[in-house]
């Protein structure tokens, strides 16, 4: 922890708000298993994800050292970026609102220094230096995602070095499985109890862009003084969660990169152009908005496949699927509303699926919960009573609500400590 | 700027530093690559310096205990007027040994001498014994080769084989781990020998999960194979070696199935370790200080260093005993463990009450009795064994001082809290019990707040109480920086090859080091030869005179888990772990226990349980942990009673079999299910 600490001296940071962490293999000891450690901040990727991913453009790359840095004053606190590095390396301080991480202590560099960490590290574990990463180097136990070109090589302590042969007459038979039933499991980095902003902001999105899609296409009534409202309160909804509010502008800066940029932007352009064609009742400004909404779930969606999901399925709530629902639910084209509400209940058991395999029953009674609306609402409407059709709506936007927070519940980010957690559940097979 | 210094504190490593000041405040720790044996630079705690200087939770002015129980400040006059009066008033009425004295090992150094000095003068107090760490294993080296000294810590890298027997470097002495990666590197050998699998076991090739408290059978045991299979050096035992035959007999009961039983290990695992340790060389035995903390522990680490002897694995490069490196304290003339026998000092201090029984010892004392308690360097109520008792002694005195930077569980007991200066405040020269080094801890800084350096509160105490102005000129320097540094620069005399000024620019080695201790063949026993039978082993500790295994007999039956108290890296015995750079990592005091035994009880990981003995009990959240031997549990060393949990809660004050060490490790305890109802 030496690493740690002589990093959050030299970079002033406050305890538990490290930049450098030590993830620790096989915590519990189960005899059979080695023991080892991974001191990690910052890797300075080559293909940085958080650079790439970041809105604001907060993050560049130091020109004489190819380090990435942050810079606070241009971070909005969105925390995309925490979500976007397998490494865990960018942190969010909720007292500052914005984002901090390791700067490869270029300062120290400049004048021939090594960085912090590695000065600190009293058996000289960690060095720092010019070196050519060879790819025999790149599969590490544990040690996740070498595609983005990390500068960082790990040199094994030695060929031989294995965990010790232990002898104890008393020792138990405990298995790996049950040693990691036994650990504390890793906390995962996207939490629906923080994320319910998003889960709002989404489904108004593309329930918004649905409706218009609806008028644009097929003439169905939509006032301006719904849409303009529903449209600003949703798009305030989604700067809740910025731990920098008033700078929600820089959010649109990286829309050559970053989907979050192209989310807003073409957000923007959706509530501006659809409220500008509802005043103005020229179509063609309403096909603009219609695009620009599409555009909007596209990047959406594309936003959040930089999350993981134990199921590699397309999910059933994507904000473009429920955008066509809504649009299809408002237009009553019968058989493609048979269809999409089909093909949706489809996704969604094929997703669950992998759940059942694994015996996870626990969410069994949401998943019927969720997947009645789709069922009752084909039924009925097929059934063709005109009364209930406001209660189908209801019902499936109550689905759509329970979809759309698993999404967000079923994600997780890739980290160190969960790619070591996962290792050793390899040990169990 | 940038100044070289060493870390005081009681430890291995003893780290040659680099501090970094800005605006007269410490703003970084670096290494210092000119000691050899630390380049790398320090530990965690090393590095917690720069917000132990700084930390707002220093003691910086004298605290008087008021009457709603907390703590006013007052002036240096107040304080040390009253220090005075109590000083006399007890000296008049009961004696100068109604006062007791106590000072421990929490900072190093040549001044401390004079604390000794000022209570001399007062007329001599009440003072302690023995000592809490590790007493009996350098009674039970000294008894065996004559003195405590092994090669120089990178000597380490020639040794073919390492047993790291009861000793954890990784978490212990972080630096020693270079010196193994290097042997390790060139194809040595690492095998550790402990209850535990420690951080230091990831690197073995075997780890030898024995049962604690029986190390001194499995020694033997391995002696025996030794001796049958004729794995031993003859030429080496001939020429250097007292008892051998008798000791060679006296290992025959210890046949293989029978220390199987005792150490609960294979007997193929003892056949195996003894054919390494017979046939690889050269040999270097690490033993730890845990293992001789046992009520058994001197013969323990006499049996342990019999496998040294035999094989003659001792006086040469890559062959030695590391157990404890005295090479650098040049300037004592009584060394430990000597030093800590009753009788070695002036006759005003022959009064003495045991470190490890300390409590005890206090409440029993008559005619007189302790009405006044002085302690610095030291935390007794976190550290020392059977801490109920040891409070209860100390609030049956009538006053009390501690000398402290922190508020930790004896100063929060005190009626007066003086505030002591830090090491980085006053200059003082410091040896290493590890690596060969004579150190400066140099003075960096003015001491902060109202801070004064116990040499100076001794001075002003010694004018105050009227004693002779010669007398306190001859003993007490003044409080200048001048007359430390003429204080220590007459130490340097004898020694024409140090100085202080290079002292101020890193580490210097005395003409005397030995860079491969005992490769002369001197031994000064006795009998000038190691002594296996050693009769001062029975005439001095009433033990038998050859090494031989006592199985520990105190175990209660109603307390089956076995408590064992190592040391971690976050703290060095009580110190560190306020600090929040450690406090991150390690909030509160945890028992780790295996899952198994937990679970016998219906306990899950991370649940708070009471723990409990006959000493006390406390409630403290339980960690599982596979790598402990089913029926221990461990806390470690130093928790302050206010951070939890503290071992010495349950240990019980009585002393190893020699060197007046103290049986920490003799502990049982059991655990329950804790309803917060």
């Amino acid at each position: 922890m030496a690493c740690v600490v002589g990093c959050s001296i030299e970079n002033g940071t406050l305890p538990k708000m490290n930049w450098r962490e030590v993830n620790t293999f096989n915590q519990i000891k189960h005899p059979d298993l080695p023991v080892f450690h991974f001191s990690l901040a910052c890797n300075h990727c080559e293909e940085a994800p958080c650079m790439h991913n970041c809105p604001a453009l907060a993050y560049t790359r130091d020109e004489k050292t190819g380090a990435i840095i942050h810079h606070a004053e241009a971070c909005i606190g969105c925390k995309l970026c925490t979500w976007a590095c397998p490494y865990d390396a960018p942190k969010f301080n909720e007292a500052t609102g914005v984002i901090e991480k390791c700067t490869f202590c270029i300062d120290r560099i400049d004048i021939g220094q090594k960085p912090a960490c590695a000065d600190a590290c009293p058996i000289g574990a960690l060095d720092f230096g010019l070196e050519n990463i060879p790819d025999s180097d790149i599969i590490v136990p544990g040690f996740v995602n070498r595609s983005i070109r990390p500068s960082i090589r790990i040199v094994p302590l030695r060929e031989n070095s294995t965990s010790p042969e232990i002898w104890n007459l008393d020792a138990t038979d405990t298995t790996v499985e049950e040693a990691i039933n036994m650990s504390p499991k890793p906390v995962s980095k996207v939490q629906l109890s923080k994320e319910w902003v998003l889960v709002v902001f989404t489904l108004a999105t593309a329930c918004l862009v649905g409706w218009l899609g609806a008028n644009v296409i097929d003439g169905i009534p939509i006032k301006l003084q719904w849409f303009l409202p529903i449209g600003l309160i949703t798009m305030l909804l989604s700067s809740v969660h910025l731990g920098k509010k008033l700078r929600a502008w820089r959010s649109i800066l990286n829309i050559r990169r970053s989907w979050l940029s192209r989310e807003i932007v073409s957000f923007v352009g959706f509530l501006g152009l659809g409220s500008l064609y509802l005043a103005l009742d020229i179509a063609v400004l309403g096909y603009i908005a219609l695009v620009s909404g599409i555009l909007t779930l596209i990047s959406m969606d594309m936003l959040y496949r930089l999350l993981e999901r134990k199921e590699k399925r397309i999910h059933s709530a994507l904000t473009i699927l429920t955008g066509i629902m809504v649009f299809i639910y408002l237009t009553q084209y019968v058989v493609l509303f048979g269809f999409i509400l089909s093909l949706k209940l489809a996704l969604y058991i094929s997703r669950k699926e992998i759940y059942i395999k694994q015996k996870q029953f626990r969410h069994l009674i949401i998943s019927i919960v969720r997947i009645s609306p789709l069922i009752i609402a084909l039924i009925m409407w097929f059934s063709n009573h005109e009364t209930t059709r406001w209660f189908i709506l209801i019902i499936l936007l109550f689905g759509e609500l329970i979809d759309r927070s698993e999404f967000y519940h079923e994600a997780e980010v890739v980290t160190p400590k969960k790619g070591l957690s996962e290792l050793m559940e390899k040990y169990t097979q | 700027m940038r100044y070289s210094t060493a870390c005081p504190r009681n430890c291995y490593s003893t780290c040659s530093l680099k501090v970094r000041i800005a605006e007269g405040k410490i703003i970084g720790i670096d290494p210092h690559t000119d000691n050899l044996a630390t380049s790398e630079g320090p530990c965690i705690k090393g590095l917690a310096y720069v917000e132990r200087a700084n930390s707002p939770d220093r003691l910086l002015y004298p605290l008087k205990r008021d009457i709603k129980g907390g703590f006013t400040r007052i002036s240096w006059d107040e304080a040390l007027d009253m220090i005075k009066d109590k000083l006399q008033f007890y000296h008049k009425e009961f004696g100068p040994h109604s006062i007791l004295f106590y000072a421990s090992s929490g900072m190093s150094g040549l001044l401390n001498g004079v604390s000794t000095a000022f209570w001399k003068l007062f007329g001599g107090t009440t003072t302690t014994y023995g000592n809490l760490c590790w007493p009996a294993g350098l009674e039970a080296t000294r008894l065996t080769l004559g003195e405590n000294k092994h090669n120089a810590p990178w000597d380490l890298e020639n040794a073919k084989l390492i047993l790291l027997w009861g000793k954890n470097p990784a978490e212990s002495n972080i630096q020693e781990v270079i010196h193994i990666e290097k042997s390790l590197n060139a194809g040595g050998k690492l095998v550790v020998i402990d209850p535990r699998r420690t951080p230091s076991a990831e690197r073995a090739e075997i780890l030898v999960q024995i049962k604690p408290g029986s190390d001194a059978a499995l020694a033997l045991g391995i002696a025996r194979e030794l001796i049958k299979n004729d794995w031993i050096d003859k030429e080496f035992i001939d020429k250097h070696v007292h008892g051998f035959e008798e000791f060679a007999k006296s290992v025959e009961e210890y046949s293989l199935d029978k220390v199987s039983e005792l150490c609960r290990i294979p007997q193929e695992g003892i056949k195996k370790l003894a054919h390494s340790i017979g046939t690889i060389k050269p040999l270097t035995i690490i033993p730890g200080y845990g293992m001789q903390r046992y009520a058994n522990g001197g013969q323990t680490i006499r049996c342990l260093l019999a496998l040294s002897v035999i094989t003659g694995n001792i006086g040469k490069p890559g062959a030695c005993w590391h157990y404890a490196n005295l090479q650098s304290y040049i300037f004592d003339e009584v060394k430990e463990p000597e030093s800590y026998y009753p009788g070695v000092e002036d006759a005003c201090f022959r009064r003495k009450v045991s470190m490890a029984k300390l409590g005890n010892d206090i409440l029993e004392l008559k005619d007189p009795e302790i009405k006044m308690i002085w302690v610095e360097r030291g935390n007794p109520l976190t550290q020392n064994p059977e801490s109920k008792t040891n409070l209860k002694a100390f609030r049956k005195a009538e006053f009390r001082v501690v000398v402290e930077q922190f508020m930790t569980d004896t100063a929060i007991e005190a009626d007066l809290i003086l505030p002591a200066k830090n090491m980085f405040e006053q200059s003082d020269i410091i040896g290493s019990y590890w690596n060969p080094y004579i150190q400066l801890k140099q003075k960096v800084l003015e001491p902060a707040g109202e801070v004064k350096p116990e040499t100076e509160i001794y001075y002003l105490l010694a004018h105050r109480l009227g004693f002779d102005p010669t007398d306190i000129k001859k003993s007490i320097p003044e409080p200048t920086d001048e007359a430390i540094d003429n204080y220590l620069q007459r130490f340097l005399e004898q020694f024409p090859e140090l100085s202080l000024d290079e002292l101020r620019i890193g580490p210097q080695i005395a003409k005397c080091h030995e860079e491969i201790a005992f490769a002369d063949g001197i031994f000064p026993t006795p009998s000038g030869k190691i002594e296996l039978l050693s009769n001062e082993a029975s005439t001095r500790w009433g033990v038998q005179a050859l090494p031989g295994f006592e199985p520990l007999t105190d175990h209660p039956k109603n307390y089956p888990l076995q408590l064992l108290s190592p040391n971690s890296k976050n703290r060095i015995h009580s110190q560190f772990g306020n600090l929040q750079t450690i406090r991150q990592f390690e909030p509160e005091a945890l028992l780790s226990i295996h899952p198994e035994d937990a679970k016998e009880r219906g306990i899950s990981n991370n649940e708070s349980v009471e723990a409990y003995n006959d000493q006390g009990k406390s409630i403290i959240k339980v960690q599982y942990d596979l790598g402990i031997r089913k029926g221990c549990v461990v806390l470690t060393n130093g928790h302050w009673h206010s951070n939890g949990a503290s071992a010495n809660t349950f240990t019980k004050g009585r002393e190893t079999d020699m060197g007046h060490g103290t049986a920490f490790h003799d502990t049982w305890l059991e655990i329950k299910r804790h309803s917060n109802g």
